[in-house]
């Protein structure tokens, strides 16, 4: 977890970096409670790193390892492209679209994939947009 | 008591009842599926509750949150696998009862335990809150300030895995609460020129990618298990009189455990349930039989488990510090109704809040009556892939971000909090602390530069009230509580 932490540690340190940089583009008299905020985390990530560092290496416990990396990165990419296709496609059609992708990656079988993806779409739409009157975003199809 | 029965007629409105029904029977599925949890769930409502009125919004919120935590127990006897972390110490005995075809009584067990659990979280409810409620009367800026202070402290000192991370999860949440206007000003910060960012982070959006989106990711970096190899249930979902009057006393004690757990900030389902696992022990003349299957063993967690529910309600509605993740989402949902928490709610909002108090004690009567008679069928829903539920609970996220605001931004927002939200559970940050620095951030900034405006700069104005001093006083307390806890651990392992 050692090389985990350290790895939170630099990038604590440049979330505060970049804060600082957007603080100095502000006009003065509304700096000074974020450059607290941003000064205490900056600190706290100090006193972390200075202790990760400190500390001995334990390989064991290490959060990211055995992970199925490449269904992550699938799942990530097609809900990536999902979220792209809704202003294009419309709500309806990109989701049926993305559970029917989604589960066949998985490896879920044809027939199911097909039943889910398509009695889903069909529940969803009737329950928020008809009945509940929610709003769904909105394409070129539906 | 005249607006506790008028709280009670309305809620035996057709509109409130459905609600508490169905949202109970989606929180007891959301529960019994492991991987989700009740935070997921109550992220994900908030933006169907959005048009509703304010009490049948809440009730609706409160049902995802009790049958949440009652539907953990179902997988945990069924699969020992507990649907939330709330239910681990439950499948200690409960799987040992399945295990020897006992499956229906310990689902009884739980049913009846989180029902004794949840009824009297309702009580503490009623009498708690009104007079804490009364005491947030006497805080100016200055005590709002602290007490967002204590708030964060305390959820950042007990909940999370190491306390320097806890407190750097609540830092970073204040930093990121400065994005949007500035509250004196009137200044845009850190907007990149979005008019969607002036309010700051969309709430909502937020939520549901750090605790929705951010599972679909656990979920899907995990193999994806077959879960059909699961344990049926074969007798029957019920318990003799003999039993009731065992599990009783053990009920009784370990609710009122978690109803104090549920109003400590911080503490939570999961450290009351082991709590009221120990106790149930300790309580119990066979000590030996517990781990080999007793419903005892099954009761004390289950009990202790759902008084966390009420317990937990009592600071989040009287000062707006939520204990835990679900709270804290709550107490999102309460502002978009909006309502602020306080006296307020207990005078000119009365009618909402005794509403949503007899709501709640619905709730749990629902929830007793449907674990009893329809467990077979929840059963079998947990069984569900998480193939499955990764496309679908990111689809629910999109149309859930997307409903408060009509604006794909927010959908975007989710999508980069959900994966936020995945690190910050990889690097065990606290992602409640996240959320309750987002929510007690404005309130402590606004209460800052209010005293020192009001004071002409002189920050000694800070520490002018008792209040102050005393809210100061538990901040350093929490923060030391770990310190002092592994001090006396220390010492009493040098005594042994």
């Amino acid at each position: 977890m050692k090389k985990v932490d350290m790895l939170l540690g630099f990038i604590l340190l440049a979330i505060c970096g970049f804060f600082y940089f957007m603080i100095s583009r502000l006009p003065e008299k509304a700096i000074l409670y974020p450059i607290f905020v941003t000064t205490v985390l900056l600190i706290l990530t100090l006193i972390h790193l200075i202790t990760t560092y400190l500390k001995k290496e334990d390989e064991e416990s290490n959060a990211f390892k055995g992970l199925e990396i490449k269904q992550l990165l699938f799942v990530i990419a097609t809900s990536g492209l999902y979220v792209v296709l809704i202003n294009i496609a419309g709500y309806v059609t990109s989701t049926v679209l993305y559970v029917l992708s989604t589960l066949f990656g998985l490896k879920v079988s044809k027939k199911a994939s097909a039943l889910i993806s398509i009695g889903f779409s069909i529940c969803i739409y009737v329950l928020f947009k008809i009945l509940l009157k929610v709003p769904l975003p909105k394409g070129f199809i539906i | 008591m005249e607006n506790i029965l008028l709280g009670f007629a309305n809620a035996f409105k057709f509109v409130n009842l459905v609600a508490a029904f169905l949202s109970v029977a989606v929180g007891i599925v959301i529960g019994s599926l492991p991987g989700l949890s009740a935070a997921m769930g109550v992220a994900l409502l908030i933006p169907i509750t959005f048009g509703m009125p304010a009490e049948t919004a809440l009730i609706a919120l409160a049902g995802v949150y009790c049958g949440a935590m009652y539907g953990g127990s179902i997988s945990a006897i069924l699969l020992h696998t507990p649907g939330t972390s709330s239910a681990a110490a439950t499948a200690i005995d409960g799987y040992q009862m399945t295990l020897k075809g006992q499956a229906g009584k310990a689902l009884a067990t739980a049913t009846i335990a989180s029902f004794i659990g949840g009824i009297l979280s309702s009580v503490a409810l009623y009498t708690l809150s009104p007079p804490l409620a009364s005491l947030a009367l006497k805080f100016g800026p200055a005590e709002y300030f602290w007490l967002s202070i204590f708030g964060l402290t305390i959820i950042a000192g007990v909940s999370a895995k190491s306390m320097l991370k806890g407190l750097i999860s609540g830092a970073l949440g204040l930093v990121l609460s400065t994005i949007g206007m500035d509250p004196m000003l009137g200044i845009p910060r850190f907007t990149f020129g979005n008019n969607g960012l002036l309010q700051g982070l969309p709430f909502t959006a937020t939520l549901i990618g750090l605790f929705s989106m951010s599972q679909v990711l656990l979920l899907a970096e995990k193999k994806i298990k077959d879960l059909k190899g699961s344990r049926e249930v074969k007798d029957k979902v019920y318990l003799s009189k003999d039993e009731i009057k065992r599990i009783t006393p053990v009920s009784l004690w370990s609710a009122i455990i978690g109803i104090v757990v549920g109003i400590l900030p911080g503490a939570g389902g999961t450290i009351a349930s082991f709590i009221g696992y120990n106790e149930a022990k300790r309580f119990t003349k066979d000590k030996e039989a517990f781990g080999t299957g007793i419903i005892e063993g099954v009761a004390g967690p289950e009990a202790a488990n759902n008084a966390v529910t009420g317990g937990s309600l009592i600071p989040t509605l009287t000062l707006g510090i939520p204990g835990n993740s679900v709270t804290a989402i709550l107490l999102g949902g309460l502002v978009i109704q909006g309502l602020r928490p306080g006296p307020d709610l207990f005078t000119i909002h009365g009618k909402t809040t005794y509403t949503f108090f007899a709501g709640f004690v619905i709730v749990n009567i629902l929830m007793l009556i449907l674990g009893l008679f329809a467990v077979r069928l929840f059963a079998k829903v947990s069984k569900v892939s998480d193939a499955v539920l990764i496309p679908i609970i990111f689809a629910l996220s999109v149309i859930g971000s997307y409903a408060i605001s009509n604006n794909m931004l927010d959908v975007w927002v989710m999508f980069i909090f959900g994966i936020v939200g995945y690190f910050v559970k990889k690097f065990n940050l606290n992602s409640a602390a996240i959320v309750l620095a987002l929510i007690l951030g404005p309130i402590g900034e606004t209460g800052l530069r209010r005293t020192l405006i009001m004071h002409k700069g002189n920050y000694m104005a800070l520490f002018g009230s008792t209040i102050s001093w005393v809210l100061i006083g538990i901040s350093v307390l929490s923060l030391m509580t770990p310190v002092i806890m592994s001090i006396i651990e220390k010492k009493k392992s040098k005594a042994n």
